[in-house]
């Protein structure tokens, strides 16, 4: 049952109404911009030491967990209902979508019929599976 | 919601006109998104029970002169 502070906090003012909103934005900015530069970065031919060092890794992956949940503490406390069943539909098909589509997969390259699975690409499916369900169920 | 329901139907948004509020102000004061008002009144989304006695109160009404499920008694 939801609590009924959700539904009794103080409306955010003007000035705070979109800081969700950018804040996501600008989450998904700074992604984009490590996606892009870890890709130009890493061709490196066989032999040659990766882009990263291990520490740089290590000290990339405890900044975007820690960032991710700020961002996500943010969210859980200025959402509304509305918006958090959307995002619980749309994280359930996106994961849905997973769950069913590596099997499959598996199955067709075992059977000679696909290449390995590509969890890259399944991710990258999987998430924008999830955003078409989100988007279509809080702005329908 | 439950699937395969009908859409409950609502006077939120005469109750709203009555008041010229805009979507965005029913919003502010039931402090949810406008989208959120907006589904409430097109029967997309049914408020969960804290917000359907928020939405009760705001109006000075009962929750079933609010909203109507349509389930015929007797």
């Amino acid at each position: 049952m939801m609590s009924t502070k959700m539904a009794e906090k103080p409306a955010p003012n003007g000035k705070h109404r979109h800081a969700l909103r950018n804040a996501f934005l600008l989450s998904g900015a700074v992604a984009v911009a490590i996606s892009a530069a870890v890709t130009l970065l890493n061709h490196s031919p066989a032999g040659q030491p990766p882009a990263f060092s291990p520490v740089a890794g290590v000290l990339l992956v405890i900044g975007g967990l820690l960032g991710f949940s700020a961002v996500s503490a943010v969210y859980m406390k200025r959402t509304d209902e509305h918006d958090l069943l959307a995002n619980l539909w749309g994280l359930s098909v996106g994961y849905l979508f997973f769950a069913c589509a590596v099997p499959i997969w598996w199955t067709l390259n075992h059977s000679g019929l696909a290449g390995p699975v590509n969890f890259w690409t399944l991710y990258v499916f999987s998430a924008l599976i999830s955003g078409v369900v989100w988007g279509w169920r809080r702005f329908r | 919601m439950t699937i395969g329901k009908e859409d409950m139907k609502n006077r939120l948004k005469v109750l709203r006109a009555e008041r010229d509020w805009t979507q965005a102000d029913l919003a502010e004061r039931l402090a949810v998104s406008r989208q959120a008002v907006n589904a409430i009144e097109r029967g997309k989304y049914d408020p969960s029970l804290p917000l359907a006695f928020a939405i009760a109160r705001l109006f000075d009404m009962t929750i079933e002169e609010i909203f109507d499920d349509e389930h015929e008694n007797g």
